[in-house]
């Protein structure tokens, strides 16, 4: 399968990647692989895109870090703080309704996706 | 192998990240973790171990692109901090100021309201929210809290002009700049960081002359000298840069030429020096051929008597004194300091913006004491005369930065 569009990517990376800590903490690496499982292999998130945005996702007090090496090598863990969390819920409700608009705009105009 | 392709990148990335030593190092073993994982993925994928060391690699894009972005992210962390010192400043400066009207004790005369008022006031000063972040947001670089404009302004009290010399010792320093469209405000801003020297756009002179400090930057530089990074980049707007205010000003041409800076070069050890018959090799040609032996004093006698014969020509400026004193030194017999003195002042008023000295009709002059040179110039042109002296001394392997203490 082809991968998403840069510009469609690009403004649901921060969602993203919080919508994978919700699940629990995490390293880089795994935040990566997860989100590639989660697409299909349609969203890859480039490890240079991936840390600037985790750090800045730190600054921003969305996430919190760790040092930690029980998984025997020394990694620095990010979980989500409460305020990422609540950020979490309103992109959240913000992208379900977006995307309920554009599906609404395609019905609107019987465009049906073409698959495959 | 591997190990060491990692190290090698992620040194590279470290050198470029301008953060403090431990910040660089918590980037760095990030990353290296990552790589590491990457590698054994592919590894285990049946990738051979060069090209999953190559590939990892790849992923993470190039290194000063990286570094960039962490860069900016620490800079976005340093101005929200000011921005909210400032607003909590502003707050509690309200704060108290309502409490001490409210709670004057002169106005309710009721008891026990002063100490209230006292113990507002108290709670109003204390950073509560902030108290982490403003104080100390990055424990390696506390300096820059009281940041100026841009940049910090070093503890002012051990050196009485301690500003002034760093801006100036930055200025020779090197530099490297990547700017692609970058606004000026910004790419200055950047070297402010980078140097950490204050960087002040004049804005309404800038103004004046129709440059917005947004206007696009795009240079890109590499191991060359702040000052001559800095001209280039201004150049291409028709600005200027002015060390002035204990700052580091951004400028018009006309606004930096506006003010003329008097400073003294001591140039006792290039006058001092012997002379040896080679020795006249950073003269210019013409003057050159005459330093020094009879032939320099007949000529100084004949410029001296040439001068006293039409007093208006303005070589004053040169000998720096008036026609009575000139009158009077005429009489003495020039001593071998002298020439040489009147020798050096002639190398830099003839290679150093020509037009700019009082015998071409300009406002800039030099004059000799005692093996101390006087001159008042433009900024710009001062970096030039400090910079043929330099050269001076580097052709006569006299020690450059001993000898080129400024006194300003």
């Amino acid at each position: 399968m082809e991968r998403f569009q840069r510009d469609l990517v690009r403004g649901s990376l921060d969602l993203m990647v919080l919508s994978v800590l919700a699940g629990g903490k995490k390293y880089g690496y795994l935040i990566q692989k997860q989100v590639r499982e989660a697409s299909g292999s349609r969203v890859d998130l480039a490890a240079g895109t991936l840390y600037p945005l985790l750090h800045r996702l730190e600054d921003e007090g969305l996430v919190r870090s760790s040092w930690d090496d029980r998984t025997g090598r020394q990694r620095k863990w990010y979980e989500l703080t409460a305020v990422g969390r609540r950020r979490l819920s309103a992109q959240a409700q913000e992208w379900t309704d977006y995307a309920a608009c554009i599906r609404q705009l395609l019905n609107i105009a019987q465009v049906k996706p073409v698959t495959g | 192998m591997s190990d060491r392709e990692f190290e090698n990148y992620l040194m590279l990335l470290a050198g470029l990240l301008r953060l403090s030593g431990k910040q660089r190092e918590a980037i760095a073993s990030e990353l290296r973790s990552h790589l590491e994982d990457r590698l054994e993925e592919l590894m285990a994928g049946g990738v051979s171990r060069e090209e999953a060391v190559k590939q990892a690699l790849a992923e993470f894009g190039d290194a000063a692109g990286l570094a960039g972005q962490f860069v900016e992210i620490s800079w976005n962390r340093k101005r929200r901090w000011l921005v909210r010192l400032m607003t909590f400043s502003a707050a509690a400066t309200l704060l108290i100021a309502a409490s001490l009207i409210v709670f004057w004790p002169g106005r309710n005369a009721a008891p026990g309201m002063a100490a209230v008022a006292a113990q507002q006031r108290q709670t109003a000063r204390e950073p509560d929210p902030f108290a982490p972040g403003p104080l100390a947001p990055e424990p390696a670089r506390p300096k820059e809290n009281h940041a100026e404009p841009f940049g910090p302004g070093e503890g002012a009290r051990k050196n009485p002009r301690p500003s002034y010399d760093r801006i100036e010792a930055e200025l020779v320093k090197p530099t490297s700049v990547d700017f692609v469209e970058q606004p000026l405000k910004d790419a200055m801003m950047y070297m402010a960081e980078l140097h950490q020297i204050p960087i002040v756009l004049k804005t309404k002179k800038l103004e004046e002359a129709g440059v917005s400090p947004d206007m696009a930057v795009t240079k890109s530089l590499r191991g060359v000298q702040l000052g001559s990074a800095l001209n280039l980049i201004l150049e291409d707007l028709e600005l200027r840069y002015v060390v002035r205010n204990e700052v580091l000003q951004i400028t018009t041409p006309e606004d930096a030429e506006s003010q003329l800076e008097i400073r003294v070069y001591d140039c006792r050890d290039l006058l001092a020096m012997p002379a040896p018959p080679g020795a006249d090799k950073f003269l210019p040609p013409a003057a050159g051929r005459n330093l020094g032996g009879m032939f320099a004093i007949e000529d100084r006698i004949a410029q001296r008597a040439s001068r006293a014969a039409e007093p208006g020509s303005g070589g004053g400026a040169i000998a720096g004194g008036a026609p009575a004193t000139e009158e009077k030194e005429r009489d003495r017999p020039l001593s071998e300091h002298d020439l040489r003195a009147t020798r050096l002042m002639e190398i830099v008023t003839t290679n150093v913006d020509t037009d700019s000295w009082q015998k071409a009709g300009g406002p800039g002059s030099i004059s000799e004491y005692n093996g101390l040179i006087v001159v008042t110039q433009t900024a710009e042109t001062q970096r030039k005369v400090e910079h043929v002296f330099d050269m001076l001394r580097e052709a006569a392997g006299l020690e450059v930065t001993k000898g080129a203490k400024v006194v300003r």
